[in-house]
């Protein structure tokens, strides 16, 4: 359904659901395509008058589906004024109102260690090979900690002995990594155990039935946990391989009502090039019934 | 798709229900037995009218101890008979077969001791002058009076409990018409056994103890015909028997409680042992139905389980 | 009578947040199971399991996977239906259960003595014992909040707002353009509940649903336990009858085989 559907949860801080959405419309304020119509200038809206200064508004107004990231009545043809304070010299076109001249940047000079553009690089641990960069498997500039140590050790490209992909995320009844939330007795009987998720035709293929406890194992270490077996994850077709997918919450540790293994072990101390946030999102291991 | 009934949630009506209803039905036969005896019976009957008597009395009064230790709020036991926030108001709807049904238990009890108290000044055992004083008007037409209202009330106090489970929306109990039929006939089966047995202690004669055994016989088979419409009625439900619950109702409640006894019967054996088993069949009939419905819990069949 | 008040569900945008679980137990009270330790169900994401004394809010989960990723997830917030026609409020000896202004259908704590009677009368099995009272406890439809002006807990927590609160003359209505706004879309909606010549005379707090109700775990055909009275008391006092007159004629048999025996020696 079209639309940015509003009153469907709330988005800090006013409900806005796209960052700089001015963009969405043309220097003239018309939507760019009409199949991508989001926000746009209504040049005859009535304004009411200035409830501050009482002074009237000329007519028009941002409208669209969105809650628009711009001054609301200022026009497309409105020019900043040069040597103005704060927003004063951003113009009708300038989308990009967080920026001080209020364009948007492709290459930023400072700040980033890698771009200007996205491109395709494999996580450090991966089962198949870069296809769009033979020579260059993961990001160059990817930060890896203690490097060849045995407590980093990675798996090799497409490793027989952790076959499956498997990526960590997050519950709602958890938070982090529970300290708080395990500890909750509310929360705790609403997700009480830690557990991986895995499809049913992995759950065959290793003979592991629903509930069964599995060890999980990398290269770095391994955990228990029960199994949960369902088909909401499942296979990945990779390069003409079928490749199994598994999951697992990270929300476990060793204190609280609710205890369980510490997910985070199982990753690599490989790290994004400019946050440092460790890549846990993707990554192999091994799964057999415990 | 499994039935309607199977996605309400089980009562928990066990340890101490499955016990009462056993009492409760054989407490109610063996005082409508006594009753008509009453009525219609011969001096010579007197011993199980008796016996009938007293089985009733203490059988009201351990339902009624079972029926209230059972309860979430044991003390609170009298809301069912006074509103409790609108005192002295009494508590009573009709249509609900537990609300009845505890207005019959206590006037059943009040009856049966009555009667209790009647014959046993009859025996000229009371020893407390008060006791003495009450047993002594329960006589002659005092007594075939409240013979007769305790004599429907123990019928009431029989069937109800079967009308009860079918007032629900439980699997097996209100997939049939027929437990509350099933349950008088068994409270009449078991209420004569028990009679069989307690009375001959009491001075009864053969005769007596022979119309009790032939008519012990014809409850079984009312008891039996009963339990096969019962088992027809269910339909689809009758799944719920592929159990264990199932297995003791072939074997504990139809071979052992009434086929057993009727052939029992038929061969002329002595009466103690038909009786025995009778009474352990209708045992085996109220934990068999009650369990078998209790084990389908909304839960499990929601989980596919 | 203040207007009936309740619930509308629409089960199409609950995201399976369970903030409706803890909005209720939070309002409400209500103790964690076992201090919080539990096992895992099994059961997708839901570890409720099922409405009970201490759970009056239960989301529950149904996956429906032909294979791997291919499929849906349903979820749905169950609660008392606060059935316009309520079979707990039937079987009820003590008069706890009652209906109050709003039509909603309220367990007066102070009144319950546990006897369960409302537990087994409930088709869609709501009710249960709280351990801790010893009586009957499920949802009040916030009787409490109610009454000074707010909405019920869950439906203010909400973020969806899967729960709609209201009055029932507004909510039909409501739910009923946005079954039509559904199917239009090609989604195989109805309303379970809406329906006043429906059973039960319908339900006050209803739902949207997009696959049959046993899939939900919902009784097609839910209805009053009272259907069976009559026929069960009937065929009660059929069987007494029969009994009782199988005893006479032993009786007069015997008397009459005592009769004519009386000339003999025996």
């Amino acid at each position: 359904m079209p639309g940015a559907h509003l009153k469907w949860g709330w988005a800090w801080p006013a409900n806005r659901r796209n960052i700089y959405n001015r963009a969405s419309a043309d220097l003239n304020g018309n939507p760019w395509s009409e199949r991508k119509r989001w926000v746009w200038w209504d040049p005859h809206f009535v304004n009411p008058p200035d409830p501050k200064t009482g002074k009237p508004i000329p007519p028009g107004k941002w409208v669209g589906y969105d809650v628009p990231d711009f001054t609301l009545t200022m026009p497309p043809s409105h020019k900043g004024k040069p040597d103005g304070i704060i927003m004063e010299p951003l113009s009708g076109t300038d989308a990009y109102i967080m920026r001080p001249e209020g364009k948007g940047w492709i290459y930023v000079p400072a700040g980033l260690v890698d771009g200007p553009f996205p491109t395709h690089y494999e996580p450090h641990e991966s089962p198949v090979q870069n296809l769009l960069y033979p020579k260059q498997q993961s990001s160059p500039v990817h930060k890896v900690w203690s490097q060849g140590k045995p407590w980093n050790q990675l798996a090799a490209v497409g490793d027989p002995k952790f076959p499956y992909v498997i990526t960590t995320y997050r519950l709602t009844e958890h938070y982090l990594a529970g300290a708080m939330s395990r500890w909750l007795p509310w929360l705790s009987e609403l997700q009480p155990e830690l557990f991986i998720e895995l499809g049913k035709g992995l759950a065959k293929e290793k003979g592991i039935n629903n509930l069964d406890y599995v060890i999980i194992t990398t290269p770095r270490s391994h955990v228990r946990a029960k199994a949960l077996v369902t088909d909401r994850i499942g296979v990945l077709k990779v390069a003409g391989k079928t490749i199994h997918h598994v999951g697992m919450p990270w929300h476990w540790g060793w204190m609280g009502l609710s205890t369980g293994d510490v997910v985070n072990d199982l990753t690599a101390w490989v790290g994004d090039p400019n946050v440092s946030i460790h890549e846990g999102k993707a990554f192999v291991c091994n799964v057999e019934k415990a | 798709m499994p039935p309607d009934t199977f996605f309400s949630g089980a009562p928990h009506w066990t340890w101490f229900i499955v016990p009462y209803f056993y009492v409760g039905g054989l407490a109610g036969g063996a005082y409508f037995l006594a009753a008509l005896l009453e009525w219609f019976g011969q001096p010579d009957d007197r011993p199980v009218i008796r016996t009938g008597y007293r089985v009733a009395a203490w059988g009201a009064i351990v339902s009624g101890v079972l029926l209230t230790i059972d309860l979430g709020r044991p003390l609170r036991f009298w809301h069912m008979l006074f509103q409790s926030a609108n005192l002295p108001a009494i508590m009573f709807k009709p249509w609900s077969p537990i609300s009845f049904g505890a207005w019959a238990i206590l006037l059943f009890g009040l009856f049966a001791v009555l009667s209790a108290l009647g014959s046993a000044a009859e025996e000229g055992r009371l020893q407390a002058p008060l006791l003495r004083a009450v047993g002594s008007v329960v006589r002659g037409g005092v007594a075939k009076l409240v013979a007769a209202v305790g004599g429907l009330l123990g019928f009431f106090v029989a069937g109800y409990t079967g009308v009860l489970l079918s007032v629900t929306n439980r699997p097996i109990w209100s997939d049939s018409p027929w437990l509350g039929a099933l349950f008088v006939a068994s409270g009449a089966s078991t209420g004569a056994a028990a009679l069989i047995l307690l009375a001959p202690a009491r001075g009864a004669t053969t005769r007596s103890l022979e119309w009790l055994s032939s008519f012990d016989s014809k409850a079984l088979v009312v008891e039996l015909v009963v339990l096969a419409i019962f088992i027809g009625s269910l339909g689809a439900v009758n799944r719920a028997w592929l159990s264990v619950w199932g297995l003791l109702l072939l074997v504990g409640v139809v071979w052992l409680g009434i086929l057993a006894p009727l052939r029992l019967h038929m061969q002329g054996r002595p009466l103690a042992g038909a009786a025995k088993l009778v009474l352990l069949g209708g045992f085996l009939l109220r934990l068999a139905t009650m369990l078998a419905s209790e084990g389908i819990d909304r839960y499990r069949v929601a989980a596919g389980m | 009578m203040a207007e009936a008040m309740g619930f509308f569900t629409d089960t199409t945008v609950c995201i399976g947040c369970k903030a409706c679980e803890v909005a209720c137990k939070e309002w409400n009270q209500l103790p964690a199971e076992n201090g919080g330790i539990r096992e895992l169900s099994g059961d997708s994401y839901d570890n409720t399991r099922r409405l009970d004394g201490i759970h009056w809010r239960h989301v529950r989960f149904i996956e429906q996977f032909k294979g791997p990723y291919d499929g849906r997830w349903l979820m749905m917030s169950d609660v008392c239906k606060h059935c316009v026609q309520a079979g707990c409020l039937e079987v009820c000896p003590t008069g706890a259960i009652i209906r109050t202004e709003f039509d909603t259908v309220v367990i007066q704590s102070d009144v319950c003595n546990g006897c369960r009677a409302c537990i087994a009368a409930c088709p869609f099995g709501v009710i249960d014992i709280n351990p801790v009272s010893g009586t009957a406890q499920k949802c009040t439809l916030c009787y409490d909040r109610l009454k000074v002006g707010l909405e019920p807990a869950c439906s203010k927590a909400c973020p969806t707002d899967s729960i709609q609160f209201g009055t029932i003359a507004e909510l039909r209505p409501r739910a009923q353009k946005r079954v039509d706004q559904l199917k239009a879309q090609g989604v195989e909606a109805h309303l379970y509940g809406a329906d006043p010549t429906g059973p039960l005379g319908g339900l006050n707090s209803f739902y949207l649903l997009v696959d049959k109700d046993e899939v939900y775990g919902l009784p097609h055909k839910p209805q009053l336990p009272s259907r069976n009275l009559t026929k069960s008391a009937g065929f009660s006092v059929l069987s007494a009858g029969v009994l009782g007159v199988l005893a006479l004629v032993g009786l007069r048999k015997r008397r009459m085989d005592q009769v004519g025996g009386s000339g003999g020696s025996n």
